[in-house]
C-alpha cells in the first residue's frame, strides 16, 4: 500500500468472505534524513551479497520508518564487471586479474518521483577474493535440545584474510556418534535443524573453496556439538515481555508477551511458534503475523474495557491465558 | 503489486527443482503404463492421464477428478467412464462421479484405471484456515512511503501458516492510503 495521506483509512483484507480491517494512519511529515547500513559489512567476498537497509527520519525526529524500498543501488560503469547491483543489494563478482582486492563505489539513491528523490549517498565496498577463505565458524547451535523442540538455524561466518563475512551458503549436515544412519537424528529443512531422535551429534557446515591452480576445490568445514535429549515438555509459561511487566495497555498502544516451553531441565523460547488469540479483538487485538508493526505476542489496545482473555495455543493446545485490560 | 525484489537466480532454482520433481513423477506414471495390455503401440502416445496431476486441499474442501485417454496421438476425455478408489478414506473420500472430499489431515492417493492403464493423483490435505490476520496496529506511515502488511492464517487446530488462496485488499479512502 502507498501512503497518500494525511489521515486515517481502513485497509481491509477479505479472505474466505470475511473482512479483516486495519486502520492505517498517514502522517504528513517531511523526510529529514536517511541512514544507510549495509547489513553484512563493507568487505564482500566474490559471489557474496550485501544488502543496504535505509531508515528515514521524518518530521524532525518525530518518527522513523524503514524506507529501503524507495531506494536503489547503482555502480559506475567501469565497476560493473566487479560487482552488480539489484534493488539495494550489491553482489561481489570478481577482483581484477592478479589482485586480491578491489574497491568499488556504491551509490544509493532515492527513486525518482518519490519523497526520497533528493537523497543519495555513496559508500565504498571492498571486494575480496572468496578463495582467500581461511576459516569457517559456526554459531547459533544450542549445546542441548529436547527431541521435537522447535528448530534452530545455524549461522556461519567466514574469515577471508583480515575480514569476516556472514555467509549462508554452507551445506548443512549432521554426523552421528557412530557411522550409523546420519540422517536419523535431525531433519534439515531450509537451513533449519529439527531435532528428531536422541543422541550426541555434530552439526557440520561445509563449503567448497576454489583454489588457484587446482581443479579440485578445497573442502572447509565448521562444526558444533549438539546433544539431542529425550525430555518431555512439562509446560509452557507466558510472561510480559515489557521492561516493566504489565497486563494493562492504552488504546492505540501495544505491549508484548512471550511464551517459554519448559522441558525437564531446559527451556526454549516459543513466542513465535505460539498462536495468540484475543477473546475480544474489539477491545484488545493480538498479532501473530510478522512485520514492521506486528510480531507474535504483540497486543494492541483497541477500545477501553476488559479484562479480555488473551489465549496462547502451542502445538494446538491451550497452554495459558492472560487477562489484558485496556485503558483510555 | 510490485515486482519481486528477490535475486532472480536464487528465486528460480527451487522452482526448477520442483519442475524436475514433476517430470520425474510423470516418468514414473509412464513406467506404469508399460504394464498395459496394449504393448504394440508407442508408450508415449498411448496412456491415461489423471486430472489434475496433484492436489493440495484443505480439510472439507471438495474437488473434481477427471481422466484423459491418449491413444494414437488423440486425447479423449473419459472422466465419465472411470471409477476412482482412495488409498485412505480417512484422508480423502471419492464418489463414483469422481467428486472427492478432503476429510482429514494427511496424504492419500486416488487411483483409476481404464483400458488397462492406471492413473493416480496424489492428494495432500492440510488443516483449514479458519481466520486470517493482518499484523497488529498501530500502523503509522509517513506520507509518500509504501509498505506491505504482514499476514498470517490461523488453522482450525490452532496452528498457523501462510495464507493460501484468494486474498482481496481494499482501502476505504484511497486518498489516504491505497490498497495493499
Amino acid at each position: 500500500m502507498t501512503a497518500k495521506g494525511p489521515g486515517t483509512a481502513a485497509i481491509v483484507l477479505t479472505y474466505k468472505n470475511v473482512s479483516y480491517p486495519r486502520n492505517v494512519t498517514v502522517a504528513d511529515v517531511p523526510l529529514d534524513a536517511v541512514t544507510m547500513t549495509p547489513d553484512n559489512g563493507t568487505t564482500v567476498p566474490t559471489t557474496m551479497k550485501t544488502t543496504y537497509r535505509v531508515v528515514g527520519s521524518f518530521g524532525g525526529g518525530a518518527m522513523t520508518q524503514n524506507i529501503t524500498n524507495l531506494f536503489a543501488a547503482s555502480l559506475s560503469l567501469q565497476d560493473s564487471e566487479f560487482a552488480s547491483a539489484s534493488a539495494t543489494a550489491v553482489t561481489a563478482l570478481a577482483v581484477p586479474e592478479g589482485a586480491t582486492e578491489k574497491s568499488v563505489t556504491v551509490t544509493i539513491a532515492g527513486a525518482r518521483g518519490s519523497i526520497a528523490e533528493s537523497f543519495s549517498e555513496a559508500s565504498t565496498i571492498s571486494i575480496i577474493d572468496s578463495t582467500s577463505l581461511s576459516s569457517l565458524a559456526i554459531a547459533n547451535v544450542p549445546a542441548t535440545i529436547p527431541v521435537n523442540a522447535e528448530p534452530f538455524t545455524p549461522t556461519f561466518k567466514g574469515t577471508y584474510g583480515a575480514a569476516e563475512f556472514n555467509t549462508t551458503s554452507p551445506t548443512l549436515s549432521v554426523e552421528g556418534p557412530t557411522s550409523d544412519d546420519k540422517t536419523r537424528y535431525v531433519e534439515i529443512i531450509n537451513g533449519a535443524v529439527y531435532p528428531r531422535v536422541a543422541g550426541s551429534v555434530t552439526v557440520v557446515g561445509t563449503v567448497n573453496v576454489a583454489v588457484a591452480g587446482r581443479t579440485e576445490p578445497q573442502r572447509m568445514t565448521a562444526s558444533a556439538k549438539l546433544d539431542i535429549v529425550d525430555a518431555a515438555l512439562t509446560r509452557v509459561t507466558l510472561a510480559s515481555a515489557e521492561a516493566v511487566p504489565t497486563t494493562t495497555v492504552s488504546v492505540n498502544q501495544a505491549i508484548r508477551f512471550s511464551a517459554t516451553a519448559e522441558y525437564r531441565t531446559l527451556t526454549q523460547s516459543v513466542t513465535s511458534a505460539t498462536v495468540w488469540v484475543s477473546a475480544d479483538p474489539g477491545i484488545a487485538m493480538v498479532s501473530n503475523a510478522a512485520g514492521n508493526f506486528g510480531g507474535a505476542g504483540k497486543v494492541t489496545g483497541v477500545s477501553p474495557g476488559g479484562p479480555v482473555e488473551l489465549r496462547a495455543y502451542y502445538r494446538g493446545k491451550l497452554v495459558g491465558t492472560i487477562p489484558v485490560t485496556v485503558v483510555p | 503489486m510490485k515486482a519481486s525484489r528477490n535475486n532472480p537466480k536464487r528465486a528460480s532454482s527451487p522452482t526448477n527443482r520442483g519442475l524436475i520433481g514433476i517430470s520425474l513423477l510423470a516418468g514414473a506414471s509412464l513406467g506404469a503404463c508399460s504394464d498395459a495390455k496394449d504393448q504394440g503401440s508407442p508408450a508415449q502416445n498411448d496412456t491415461l492421464y489423471a486430472m489434475p496431476a496433484g492436489i493440495n486441499a484443505e480439510v472439507r474442501e471438495t474437488f473434481q477428478l477427471g481422466a484423459q485417454r491418449v491413444k494414437g496421438g488423440a486425447a479423449t476425455n473419459v472422466s465419465d467412464k472411470v471409477m476412482w478408489t482412495t488409498s485412505d478414506p480417512r484422508v480423502v473420500t471419492v464418489d463414483s462421479g469422481g467428486s472427492a472430499t478432503a476429510t482429514d489431515v494427511g496424504t492419500a492417493t486416488l487411483s483409476t484405471n481404464y483400458d488397462g492403464f492406471t492413473a493416480s493423483v496424489n492428494v495432500k490435505v492440510i488443516g483449514r484456515i479458519t481466520s486470517a490476520e493482518v499484523e497488529a496496529a498501530p500502523i503509522t506511515l509517513a506520507k509518500g512511503t509504501s509498505y506491505k502488511l504482514g499476514t498470517m492464517g490461523i488453522v482450525e487446530d490452532f496452528s498457523k501458516r501462510a495464507l493460501t488462496g484468494a486474498q482481496a485488499w481494499g482501502s476505504n479512502d484511497e486518498s489516504v492510503v491505497t490498497e495493499q
